[in-house]
């Protein structure tokens, strides 16, 4: 019985959609559709983003070319920040990798600097993060491959709320997060991610390039 | 007879039809089979698997290198005139300069001191089929015991 019913009733939804005009019955909707999927993305904006933490915490390290870095160094710059060591046989080159893609997106602006920390500074002293920053070919002053005291470096990862310790079981002997933290202008955490993910790297690049207007 | 046989033809279609959705998931396992086996993983422990475990995360997965700071394995002369130094450099890794294709590496290469003679052979044998010569001789313990 209700078979028909129903069947009336889409026949009679058919010819009233009928009388419409297609704009009216079917674009209207897909328009309005497609402008969601189209303009919704494009309109976010930083205020989309959560404040997930604060770089309260000051630092002092040295970077490759033997400059002290802190977070003057950072002061009305957005910046992305890792955890790393040279020697890591496991996702740091896949970091590393990743990291040289976000530094040539963002090469040109201003605004915008790397930050990779060492936790092998034993091994990791400053001669050797030259010699590997030469071989990535970059420029110091757009990403800073910092060295200082392990444990700083330890307090200053679990600050970013980063995993980062010494684990003789691990290949390299460290256990690391391989997550890029971004942090904006005001020195807030925006956003974590996967550092050997290249899709979540594609967004973080689209967020840096939201992050970097004034 | 006329009725019988196109009861037959009937009874035929009813089976093509019937069997169709069979043939074509038959078909679309195939096809899947055949696409899946282009992009299933490795075995465990076969060269190929090895070197994406423990090689191509610096070297890359096409052996390119990365920049001035892993060299390409895809270029290397090592393969095809001195395959003996490798199994020394994948245990105990290298450290120093070194000419890869031309360009200068200076990089410390870790070693993977737990790898046994049988997956560095199996490595090398992969790289050997992928960038240098199949055929060559592949000797990792006498080669092993020549380690500085």
């Amino acid at each position: 019985m209700s078979r028909p019913i129903l069947n009336n009733l889409r026949y009679k939804t058919m010819l009233k959609l009928s009388h419409l005009s297609p704009c009216r019955g079917v674009c209207l909707p897909l328009a309005l559709l497609f402008s969601l999927v189209l303009f919704g993305c494009d309109n976010r904006g930083v205020d989309d983003f959560p404040v997930l933490g604060e770089v309260t915490r000051d630092f002092s390290f040295v970077n490759q070319d033997n400059e002290v870095v802190t977070p003057v160094v950072f002061q009305d710059k957005v910046y992305v920040t890792d955890f790393f060591f040279t020697t890591c046989p496991s996702i740091c080159p896949i970091m590393t990798r990743q990291m040289t893609r976000v530094y040539e997106a963002v090469k040109d602006e201003p605004g915008v600097l790397l930050l990779s920390h060492t936790i092998d500074p034993e091994h990791d002293t400053v001669e050797v993060l030259k010699n590997y920053a030469d071989g990535l070919g970059i420029e110091t002053a757009k990403w800073h491959m910092v060295t200082g005291p392990q444990d700083e470096i330890f307090a200053m990862a679990k600050h970013y709320m980063l995993a980062a310790m010494k684990y003789e079981e691990a290949p390299g002997g460290y256990l690391h997060s391989g997550s890029f933290v971004l942090v904006d202008r005001e020195r807030q955490i925006r956003g974590y991610y996967d550092g050997t993910d290249s899709e979540a790297v594609d967004r973080l690049i689209e967020d840096l390039a939201l992050f970097r207007e004034p | 007879m006329t009725n019988v046989s196109s009861s037959s033809i009937v009874n035929l279609a009813k089976r093509v039809a019937a069997a169709l959705p069979v043939v074509v998931a038959a078909l679309v396992w195939t096809a899947g089979g055949l696409a899946a086996a282009e992009t299933v993983p490795a075995t465990a422990g076969s060269g190929s698997a090895l070197f994406a475990e423990h090689c191509s995360s610096c070297h890359g997965a096409a052996g390119e290198g990365f920049r001035s700071l892993y060299p390409p394995l895809a270029r290397s002369r090592i393969l095809a005139d001195e395959p003996e130094v490798l199994p020394c450099i994948i245990r105990y890794g290298l450290r120093g300069e070194i000419v890869v294709d031309g360009r200068v590496f200076n990089q410390v290469m870790p070693g993977n001191s737990l790898l046994s003679a049988g997956e560095i052979a199996r490595i090398i044998s992969h790289m050997q089929a992928l960038w240098g010569d199949e055929n060559r001789a592949i000797e990792v313990e006498t080669w092993l015991e020549d380690c500085k």
